[in-house]
Parts: structure tokens; C-alpha cells; sequence
């Protein structure tokens, strides 16, 4: 069952704070799920300790599972305290800090595909704080579609399966609308700053500055090395293919040999040979580490990166044609008035 | 002069001559004790020959002797048709003996006069033999039809006082020659051999003898009659041995009795014949008929019965005898040349008219052209000056006498007789020339063309010139008579061009008030007007392609090539009219060249430099590396080569082509440093200088290719006095420079570029190091007016090559820095991921080489795809096309073996093209 809107209701405070420094932070939402409306609401969240690097090492083994196990410890004891707090402590999924909301990777799958095996609602709610700093606030919510859940949970992403349901990056993914809504308490607290004057800040062209040449460049990078694993991954599925191909045609050759001596094997009474060996017989394996998983991830991100270029691009143009306007008004309106004294 | 001489003169006998000569020494010192003994017969079953013989004549006898045994078998066997064959050699061994016997004055051997009665009389009794007749299988019937006739003629044929054939089987019938009867033979003397030629009309000369010799013959039948029939009863006992020995001795002493008598007549007679031979050398007019006449039947000596009467129809006759046995394999080619040319001796002499005269001398030409065998070999040189030579006499002739000579003439329609009616002859002067022309370049392409043999060959060619030109204002006289046809006459145009295109016009000689440049363009307009098939008009358009481009008309010689088309049809026309187009395209380059137009130049070159190949390409030298070629290919590719005088210098165009690419290269390699994909604009080129690059130790340059690969390092340094030094120098001029004949203002326009291009480089090298240069100073350094700067600056910046600008006053040029910014190179090369990731997918649609699904579709959606590349993509298209073609042309000179590389190279330049597929 799937609910019609997410209904955020806090805001995870202390994510803008942490997001400064660059580094994903990421936390737990809690909240409930109101089934006769076909709603789920986010009403508060806590940021789970960071995560300390996870070490490869076959002696650092023990304590890595060590800091699980107090990743672990920590989240129960705060669910617990909520719940002695009387706020609502079921939890509903995660949330995470991406630059231009390309989240998509192998972690938040796996993630995503824990929640919701879990509970059968969870979502992720993506913010990023790029965009926050230029003044929108931009959050997302996703969940894995049901037929991605599936393939995840049998772990197997061959082209093959993937066709068999008809994923594609598209619908890999499954975008919630969100709703935000304020406390009341905030609700005044806004209002009131729209009141007052002085609290408002004085540089009012604040909206026509660019200011995104760092973002933009920083986009374009990340568009670029997803290209290239697209490309990689792209190369291997040819090569697939193009095995794929040899080896049907292979195979069908062969099952027609096999067809025609069974048959000659009748006539003569003799037991007809199976088609197993012939069934048994491998095929070609996309060279990839998650199958098609790994491209499609590749595609979502790009799409969002894309989707932040051309949103940006097109605001800077729509910024920039409005400066022009601006600035030819004003010399006009000048012009007028140093005319106007001339006239005098 | 000995019968060994004489024989010796005729190639065919000397072989034979030699052996019998051999044999001769052999036998003489064998005196009469030995006895020889030869092969037994059925009927006379042992021969000895006690006697010193003369081997020839033996070896004659033994021949006929060997067939007359086949025939005696054969007609065991009523074999007819085999014996019908045997006859016919027989009659031809008898006929090859005839000469000898009558020099040695011999009757008819007994033998051969007596298997004749035999044969006569064995063939009468079948022929009568009705019933037998018929048991006759059909060949058979047949063989002794032919038998019965060919015997009678034999014995009739052959009526010559000396050897008369009819006679003797008439004696023979009158007194028969017993069983185991040997016919004999006389002995002979030294002094039988008259120290003298014998001429043809020594018929007559054995007359006086024959009478005596008949004596002596009957004399000896008397006396073997006799002693065979006194000793016939005996004869059973008696070994046939001892009767031959018997009779032989009564023969020899009644021999030596007549002896005296006979010297006597002998020397009456050898007077006689000295005499004679004083008034047959006085009636031989020319030397050659002397020994013509011995390896040759008699037919052949004597064209004609000496007293006959030579009337013009007996003289048709006897030349259409002659014209029969052309082509045979029997007949000598050099003889039939001559008895042609005695023919037409006589006929000169007997004033037969022009029609006789001209077919004799058309004959005449053919045969010259027939002396040799094979097409592919060419012929002597001396042949082809007696063919030139007879050729303008035949044109002579056909000047003054009005001859019609045409192919238009079938030879029902032939008139040469006649000389009411104007003369009408079979045949066409141009095609003959055609043929020594092509003769001439076969001898040229065989010669070597270093030695002075080829410069002395190569004056045949002048020679011919002026019969082509001779001819030339024959036919253009004669253009409304309808006497030659279109293809004849564009023919003899083209024959005109083709040794005029590749000759300066100072060079040509030609009658006052006509230039070459007239000549030439009339001539071709003329082919442009009546040729059908287009073969000859584009040869003729690009002989007058090149032969402007060699006078430096470029605009004329460009304008006239891109009218053509040439460029899209050319590859579809034979072989040697691409040969002839790479070289109007080299030619053209090189005029382009020395007219600077650097671009154009490098364009024509590049077409043949860029293979690898341009000998090849060009005809004037056979590339090594196929080795798969059978032996027809190689020849077919040696036939096509142009001889050596007509060769273009490859060093030259070499040479030319990287000059050019320097100018072109250098600039656009320092314009482009930085770009990620290098485009290329002569392969070549790039080449010698990476090579040139990669060498640890770069010494002094040695060849014209070294020596412009260094200017090119120079240049782009900005140096261009080392530039200019380096193309210009006393190494450079021997091998270049001096090749050109307006070696001066080239030289001054090479430099001239080089400065302009040096400028250009320097400009885009170090344009970076500069806020601000002076003009004058840009000026000073590259020794170039001010103005001329200024224009080569301006330009530059209007094609975006240098961001600047010019400043007026102060006289500047400021350097605009604009580099691309990080974001819009983080663009760019994302723009080029995505592209290489749009082929990508595309390749997922359709994977590379299952062309053949029928799935097309891509290609066509995204066909403006990369708009951005779009430009130079088409460029590289249309280069890598052209050379792709020029590699499939010189390989299908190769042959049907390298059509596969034909096919390759044709994919290789789709490629450059398009990326896929």
C-alpha cells in the first residue's frame, strides 16, 4: 500500500548545521502513519551518530562490529526516550544530505531495501543543502518501487530480470510528494518576522546574485564521472549482448542437432538423449558488479544532476536578463532626471 | 662460294648443314673397301654401297627410301589413306631432293622411278578392281581417289629436261628392272662441283649433259639387263651380295670408259654455266633475291617464268598466291617481307598503277608488323625503321597517286586494276600508324633509359612525329571524302596530342604561324566535336589539362579539369586513362605550385604523394610488394609503363608536395597545439617529421626530404632565415629548383611564403608572450612590408585564428587573452563523454558488423548529430575518400589479385569518414 503524501513535520534541525562540512549526515525519522487518510507523517527525526569509517582491515574487523553494535545501542535509546517523551517514535525511514539531491547509490538501496522490508512504508527523505544555502528549500522523499523491492531482495539485477519486470531507472524509484507543515508555534513565529521590518534583511537584490559557478562546476563533475561509469557500464552490456547473441545462436544450434539425432534416435528405438547438458551450459554474465543496478543508479544521478543544471542554468538566464532590465531602467530613469535638470 | 656457303645463308638448312658437312668428314677418308650397309628392304633386301658418297645425297636416298618401305607396307595392307599420306611425303622428300640431284647431275635414282611403276600400276589394277573398290571402307575410297589422281599429276608435274619423271617411267616400263635389282649410282668427282651460285634460271643449264647422261643410263640399264639375265638361273644360288657385287663392277668399268667423254662435256659445260652466271648477276637487281631464292621452292625463287610476260592481272594472281600463305606456320615471316618487296619491285618497275603499288606496300606493312610473334614482345628497332620507313613511302604515295585507301573498302570493292576509275584499296594508314606507335613505346619501355641506345631510339620517335604530322594534313584534306571514319580520323588526332601534351611548345617544331597552344586546342576541340565514345575525349581533355598546366596556364588547366568532371567519372574508365589522369593531376599540382597557390597544390599532390605509391600511380615504376601477381598481370603492368621521357620527376613532386604541407602544416600545428584531437592534413608529412622527431641524433640534412622536414623544425621555431635556408640552398637547387624552368620567380615566391607563413606561426606560437607588438617590429623581423603584415594579421583575426586587434594609432597588435573559463572546459569535456556515450549506445542498438539486420535507423536520426564536428568531419571524409579511391585505382592496375586491397582501401575511407560501419 502505498500513501498518497508525506507529511513532514519538523524540520531535522541540525542537518543544515552538519552539512557545512561536506560530509553526508544522515538521521532517523520517526512519526506515524495515518491509514484512512493514505498519509504517512514525518514528525520528528534525530541524527544518528557519524559514522565512523569503516575500516577493511581483517583486524579491524571486532571493532567495526563494535561500533555498530553502539550505533545500535544509541538509536534504541533515543526511540526509547522519545517514547518516554510521549513524541512519536515509530520509526518511518531516513533521512540523508546530498548535494543537488543526486542521492542515488549502492548504500541508500541497501538501506532503503532494510527499511522497507522492515516496515513496509519507509521512506528516504533527501535534502540538499546547496540549494538551501541559495535560499529554496529542497527536500525529497523516495522509496524503492515494488518491483525493484523484489529484485532487491533477490538480489539480482541480470538484464534479464530487470526486463522480466520492466524496470527502468525511471520507475526504480518511486518520488513522494511532500507537504510541509509548520507548528503553529512556527506559523507565528514567520509571520512575525514577515512583520517586521528591521529583521528582514536590507540587500534586497539578494535573489539576483548567481553565485553558483562553484555548485555548477562541482555538478558538472560529479554529471561527469557518472558518465564514465555509464560508459563503462554501457561498454559491458555490448559485450554482453554481443555474447548474449553467440551464445543463443549456439545454443539454438545446438538443441537443432540434438532434435534431429532424438529423432534419428526414435526411428532406431533407441532412448532419445536429454537436453540438459545443453541447458546447463552457461551464459554470458554482465560484467558489472550489481548487474544493471549500477547503471541505473548511474542514470538517476545524472538525471538530477541534470535536472539541478538546467534548473540553475535556466534561473541564472532569467536573473541575468532581468539585471539587464534593471540596469537599463536605471540608466534610463538617470538619463531622465540629469535631463530634466538640464531642462531646468 | 661452295653449296655449304650457300646453304648457310638460309637459317632453316643450317642445322642440316652442318651435321652432313660433319658426316661429310667423316665418310670421305672410308674408301671403297668398307662396305656400308644400310637397312634391308622386303623387295631389295640389302644394299651395299661400296663407294665414297656424297652423305647428302645419301641421306636423301635413305629418306626416300625409308618411305618408300611405308608405302610398300601400307599397300600390303590396302591401307589408302595411310598410303595416300606416305605418297604425299614421299613426293615432297623427292621434290627437296630434286635440287641436289640436279646440281650433281644425277638422273632420277631407279629406285624411286621404279617404286613410281609400281605404285602406278598397284593403284590402276585397284581402281579397275571395281568389286574391290567397294569393299573400300570410305577413308580408304577416299585415299585412292586422291591417289589415283595425285600419281598421275607426280610423274606429269615433273617435265624438266634434266629430270624428266614421265620419261624415265616410260623407259622404266619399257624395260623393267628385275627382282633384287639396286639402282645405281654414279660416282662422282670433285670437280662436279661447279665453284659458282647457282642462279634461278639454271634450268636450262643442265641441257647439254642430259643427253650423255641418258646415254649412260640407258648404257648401264643394258648392261644389267644383260647380266641379270645371264645370270638369272644362277641368281638362286648366287647370294644377292655377290650379284649386286657383279653387276657393279661391269657398271663401274663401263663407267670409267666413258669417263674421258664425260669430263669433256663437263667442262663444255661449266663455261657454260660461268658465262651464265655473268648474266644472271647482271639480272639481279638486288642482292637480296640472290639468296632468297636457295632455302625456297622453286615457286618462290622465281616469282615469275623468266620469259614470261608479267601483265597486271598475272601479277594479282600471283600476289593474292603470296598473300595466302600469310599467317601460316610454314611460312617464313622474313621471306614473305621480301618476296612482298620484290613484288613490289616489279610492280614499280612495270608501272602497275597506284592501287597495285599501295596494296603491295599496305601488304608490306603488315608483314613488317608481323615479324614478331607475340603481341606483348616489341619489335626490333630496325624492323620498326623499315615499317616507319615503309609507312612514308605508303603515305608518299597515297599523296601523290590519290589512292583511296580506307577500311570503308571491302575487298569485293577493290579497284587496282583499273585506272579508269580512281583506285580503291583496303586498308587504313592510321591504323598502322597507330600500331607504330605503339610499337615505338613498347621498344622505349624495353630499352634502358640510361644508355644512349634509348636517346637513339628515342629519335624514331621524332620521325614519327613528322609522319603523324604528315599524315595529320592528309586526312584534314581529305575530311569530306568519306574515305576514313570517325574513329579513324579522332584517332590520328589523338596520336597528334599525345606527342604534343607532354612537350614544351618551344621544343615542338611546327610550321611558321602556328603555335602549339593553336595546334593543340584545335586538335582537342576537333575530338571534343567528333568522338562518340567518351574514352577519347577525356583523354584528349586531360592531355590538354596537362599540356596547359605544363605551360603554366593554371587558371586555364583548372577551370578546364573541374568543367570535365573528371574527378566522379574517372574512376570508372580504364586503366590507362587514370594513369593519365594522375598525371594531369600531378602536373596540375606543380603548376599550381609555381604559380603559389599552395592549397590547390598540395590538394593535387596529396592525392598521389599520400600513398606510398606515386610511382606506381603514375606508371613509372612497378611496385614490388605483390608478389601474387601471375605472369600475364606483371606483363599487362609493364606494358602500361610510360616510357622514360615522358616521366614526371617524383623527387620533384615530392619535394613539392612537403613544401607544401609545410606551409599548410606548420600554422595549423601551432593554431591547434592544444586541442585534444589532432587532425591531419597530410599524413605524409606528419610522418617524416614524427620520424624526424623520434631519431636521437639529427645530423645535417642530406636528401630533399630531410632537408625540408629541418625547415620545418625551423619555421616552427619562428626562425625563418634557417626556414629559407634550408629550402633554398645550392643542394636544393641541383635537385629542385633548377628542374623548374621559371626556377627564379618560384624560388622568390617559396620565400617568400615561407615568410608569410613563418609570420603566421610565430604569431600563433608565441602570441602568448605578447600584450602588445608593434607592427614595424613584426615587419623588421620578418623582412615584410609593413602593409603586407598588416593584411596577414587582419586576416588571421577575421578567421579567428589570433584574438587581437589592431590598433591604428599607435600601431599595435593587442593580444586578447580569453581562455576558456574552468566551467566551460568542464563543459566541453563533459560534451565529449556524452558523445562518446551516444555512439556507445548505438551502439547497443546496432552492434557493429550485423550491418545486414536491416535495422538502419540510428544512422538517420542522428544525422546532424555533432553539429560541431560536422565541418571538419566532411573534410576528412572527402580526403580520406579521395585517397581511399586513389589506393583502390592503383590497385586494380595490379590486377584481379588485389581487389580484395581495393575494397579495402574503398572501406578504409568510408572509415575516416564515418565512424561506423
Amino acid at each position: 500500500m502505498a500513501l498518497g503524501k508525506v507529511y513532514v513535520g519538523g524540520l531535522p534541525d541540525d542537518a543544515t548545521s552538519k552539512e557545512i562540512a561536506g560530509e553526508s549526515c544522515q538521521g532517523l525519522l520517526t512519526g506515524l502513519v495515518t491509514a484512512e487518510e493514505e498519509r504517512l507523517e514525518i514528525t520528528n527525526c534525530f541524527a544518528t551518530a557519524r559514522s565512523e569509517p569503516v575500516l577493511d582491515d581483517e583486524s579491524a574487523q571486532p571493532t567495526n562490529n563494535q561500533n555498530e553494535e553502539v550505533k545500535q545501542q544509541e538509536m534504541l535509546d533515543m526511540l526509547r526516550k522519545f517514547r518516554n517523551m510521549n513524541i512519536d517514535y515509530e520509526l518511518v525511514g531516513f533521512y540523508q544530505v546530498h548535494p543537488f539531491g543526486a542521492c542515488f547509490n549502492q548504500d541508500l538501496v541497501d538501506s532503503l531495501n532494510e527499511y522497507q522490508t522492515s516496515f513496509k512504508d519507509g521512506v528516504v527523505l533527501i535534502y540538499d543543502p546547496v540549494k538551501t544555502r541559495q535560499g529554496q528549500l529542497s527536500l525529497k522523499a523516495y522509496r524503492l518501487s515494488v518491483a525493484a523491492l523484489d529484485l532487491c531482495a533477490k538480489g539480482d539485477w541480470s538484464p534479464e530480470a530487470v526486463k522480466a519486470v520492466s524496470l527502468t531507472y525511471e520507475t526504480m524509484f518511486e518520488e513522494l510528494p511532500i507537504t510541509i507543515k509548520n507548528s503553529r508555534l512556527t506559523n507565528v513565529m514567520i509571520a512575525e518576522l514577515a512583520l517586521a521590518p528591521g529583521k528582514v534583511p536590507e540587500k534586497t537584490a539578494a535573489h539576483l546574485e548567481l553565485g553558483t559557478k562553484r555548485s555548477l562546476e562541482k555538478c558538472v563533475r560529479t554529471m561527469m564521472s557518472n558518465i564514465d561509469e555509464m560508459n563503462k557500464s554501457i561498454g559491458a552490456f555490448t559485450k554482453y549482448t554481443s555474447e548474449k547473441q553467440r551464445h543463443d545462436a549456439n545454443i539454438f544450434n545446438m538443441t537443432q542437432k540434438r532434435e534431429v539425432e532424438n529423432e534419428q534416435r526414435k526411428q532406431r528405438g533407441e532412448p532419445p538423449i536429454s537436453f540438459d547438458d545443453i541447458k546447463r551450459l552457461k551464459g554470458p554474465t554482465l560484467q558489472t558488479k550489481n548487474g544493471m543496478l549500477e547503471s541505473f543508479l548511474a542514470s538517476a544521478d545524472t538525471e538530477a544532476l541534470a535536472e539541478f543544471c538546467t534548473k540553475v542554468t535556466g534561473e541564472n538566464i532569467a536573473k541575468l536578463f532581468l539585471a539587464e532590465a534593471i540596469a537599463i531602467d536605471k540608466r534610463d530613469t538617470k538619463d531622465r532626471s540629469t535631463s530634466s535638470v538640464s531642462g531646468r | 662460294m661452295s653449296r655449304f656457303f650457300r646453304e648457310g645463308d638460309s637459317d632453316s638448312d643450317a642445322s642440316t648443314d652442318s651435321s652432313s658437312s660433319d658426316d661429310e668428314r667423316e665418310v670421305l677418308p672410308t674408301t671403297r673397301g668398307v662396305i656400308r650397309r644400310d637397312f634391308a628392304y622386303p623387295s631389295d633386301d640389302e644394299v651395299e654401297e661400296k663407294r665414297v658418297v656424297k652423305a647428302h645425297k645419301d641421306r636423301k636416298y635413305e629418306e626416300l627410301k625409308m618411305l618408300i618401305r611405308k608405302t610398300r607396307n601400307a599397300r600390303n595392307v590396302k591401307d589408302f589413306s595411310a598410303l595416300y599420306d606416305h605418297f604425299e611425303e614421299l613426293c615432297k622428300g623427292f621434290e627437296k631432293m630434286k635440287p641436289i640431284l640436279r646440281r650433281q647431275n644425277l638422273p632420277i635414282p631407279r629406285f624411286y622411278v621404279r617404286y613410281l611403276v609400281e605404285l602406278e600400276d598397284f593403284v590402276q589394277e585397284t581402281w579397275k578392281d571395281k568389286d574391290a573398290k567397294k569393299t573400300l571402307s570410305k577413308v580408304n575410297q577416299n585415299g585412292l581417289n586422291r591417289l589415283h589422281q595425285r600419281v598421275k599429276k607426280h610423274a606429269e608435274g615433273h617435265t624438266e629436261p634434266s629430270l624428266d619423271l614421265l620419261a624415265a617411267v616410260k623407259e622404266f616400263r619399257e624395260n623393267p628392272d628385275p627382282v633384287g635389282y639396286e639402282s645405281p649410282e654414279e660416282e662422282e668427282k670433285p670437280e662436279d662441283e661447279a665453284p659458282g651460285a647457282e642462279s634461278g634460271d639454271e634450268d636450262e643449264a643442265p641441257k647439254p649433259k642430259a643427253k650423255a647422261q641418258k646415254d649412260v643410263d640407258s648404257d648401264s640399264d643394258e648392261w644389267s639387263s644383260d647380266t641379270d639375265s645371264t645370270t638369272s638361273e644362277s641368281s638362286i644360288d648366287l647370294g644377292e651380295q655377290q650379284m649386286e657385287e657383279l653387276r657393279k663392277y661391269f657398271l663401274k668399268k663401263e663407267f670409267r670408259d666413258d669417263l674421258p667423254d664425260e669430263k669433256k662435256k663437263k667442262k663444255e659445260k661449266r663455261d657454260d654455266k660461268q658465262r651464265r652466271k655473268k648474266i644472271s648477276i647482271v639480272s639481279e637487281d638486288e642482292e637480296e633475291e640472290g639468296w632468297t631464292e636457295v632455302g625456297k621452292k622453286d615457286e618462290k625463287v622465281v616469282l615469275f617464268p623468266p620469259k614470261t610476260e608479267i601483265t597486271i592481272e598475272l601479277f594479282i594472281e600471283k600476289f593474292n598466291e603470296i598473300m595466302a600463305v600469310r599467317g601460316r606456320k610454314t611460312t617464313n615471316r622474313k621471306q614473305h617481307v621480301r618476296t612482298l618487296q620484290e613484288l613490289y619491285n616489279i610492280a614499280e618497275e612495270k608501272k602497275f598503277g597506284g592501287g597495285v603499288l599501295v596494296k603491295v606496300l599496305f601488304s608490306i606493312v603488315s608483314a613488317l608488323f608481323e615479324l614478331s610473334v607475340s603481341i606483348s614482345d616489341s619489335m626490333d628497332f630496325q624492323t620498326w625503321h623499315k615499317a616507319l620507313a615503309a609507312i612514308i613511302n605508303l603515305t608518299d604515295l597515297l599523296i601523290e597517286s590519290g589512292v583511296h585507301l580506307s577500311i570503308g573498302i571491302t575487298e569485293e570493292d577493290e579497284n587496282l586494276t583499273d585506272p579508269e576509275k580512281p583506285y580503291k584499296v583496303n586498308g587504313s594508314i592510321l591504323l598502322s600508324i597507330q600500331r607504330l606507335d605503339t610499337e615505338l613505346t613498347k621498344i622505349l619501355q624495353n630499352a634502358d633509359c640510361h644508355s644512349t641506345d634509348y636517346i637513339d631510339k628515342l629519335k624514331g620517335e621524332k620521325d614519327l612525329c613528322g609522319l603523324i604530322d604528315k599524315v595529320h594534313s592528309f586526312v584534314d584534306e581529305r575530311l569530306d571524302s568519306g574515305l576514313f571514319e570517325k574513329a579513324e580520323i579522332c584517332k590520328i588526332y589523338m596520336l597528334r596530342i599525345d606527342h604534343l601534351y607532354y612537350k614544351y611548345a618551344d621544343t615542338i617544331e611546327l610550321p611558321n604561324g602556328v603555335t602549339a597552344h593553336a595546334l593543340m586546342e584545335k586538335l582537342c576541340k576537333q575530338i571534343y566535336a567528333l568522338d562518340d565514345e567518351k574514352r577519347l575525349r577525356q583523354r584528349a581533355m586531360l592531355c590538354h589539362v596537362y599540356f596547359l598546366a605544363l605551360h603554366d596556364e593554371w587558371h586555364r588547366a583548372r577551370d578546364l579539369m573541374l568543367m570535365s568532371h573528371l574527378q566522379a567519372i574517372v574512376d570508372h574508365s580504364d586503366v590507362s586513362t587514370q594513369i593519365l589522369y594522375n598525371r594531369t593531376i600531378c602536373q596540375l599540382g606543380l603548376c599550381a605550385f609555381r604559380h603559389g597557390f599552395i592549397r590547390e597544390a598540395h590538394q593535387g599532390l596529396s592525392e598521389i604523394q599520400n600513398t606510398q605509391r606515386a610511382k606506381e600511380l603514375l606508371a613509372q615504376g612497378i611496385a614490388m610488394r605483390q608478389h601474387d601477381r601471375t605472369v600475364e598481370q606483371e606483363k599487362l603492368e609493364r606494358s602500361r609503363q610510360v616510357p622514360y621521357h615522358m616521366h614526371i620527376n617524383v623527387e620533384l613532386m615530392e619535394c613539392v608536395y612537403l613544401i607544401c604541407s609545410m606551409l599548410l602544416e606548420i600554422p595549423h600545428m601551432a593554431s591547434h597545439e592544444f586541442e585534444l584531437r589532432k587532425r591531419l592534413l597530410s599524413r605524409s608529412f606528419h610522418y617524416q617529421l614524427k620520424q624526424n622527431e623520434k631519431s636521437s641524433l639529427v645530423g645535417p640534412p642530406e636528401n630533399t626530404r630531410e632537408h625540408v622536414v629541418a625547415a620545418s623544425r625551423a619555421m616552427l621555431a619562428g626562425d625563418w632565415k634557417k626556414c629559407r635556408d634550408f629550402i633554398v640552398n645550392e643542394k636544393m637547387n641541383g635537385k629542385v629548383w633548377n628542374l623548374f624552368r621559371n626556377s627564379d620567380t618560384v624560388k622568390k615566391m617559396v620565400i617568400q611564403r615561407i615568410q608569410e607563413e613563418s609570420l603566421r606561426t610565430y604569431l600563433l606560437m608565441y602570441s602568448t608572450v605578447y600584450t602588445t607588438v608593434s607592427l614595424t617590429k613584426l615587419a623588421a623581423l620578418f623582412e615584410l612590408e609593413e602593409k603586407h603584415v598588416h593584411s596577414i594579421i587582419s586576416k588571421m583575426i577575421i578567421s579567428e585564428e589570433l584574438s587581437a586587434t589592431l590598433d591604428e594609432p599607435t600601431g599595435c597588435v593587442m593580444m586578447h587573452r580569453v581562455e576558456p573559463s574552468r566551467l566551460q572546459l568542464l563543459a566541453l569535456h563533459l560534451t565529449d563523454k556524452l558523445h562518446q556515450l551516444a555512439e556507445q549506445n548505438e551502439q547497443v542498438i546496432e552492434p557493429r558488423g550485423a550491418g545486414g539486420r536491416g535495422y538502419n535507423g540510428p544512422g538517420t536520426w542522428f544525422s546532424n548529430r555533432g553539429g560541431d564536428r560536422g565541418d571538419d568531419k566532411k573534410k576528412q571524409q572527402f580526403q580520406g575518400g579521395r585517397g581511399g579511391d586513389q589506393r583502390g585505382k592503383g590497385n586494380v592496375w595490379g590486377g584481379g589479385s588485389s581487389r580484395g586491397g581495393h575494397q579495402q582501401g574503398r572501406r578504409g575511407g568510408h572509415e575516416g569518414g564515418r565512424p561506423r560501419n
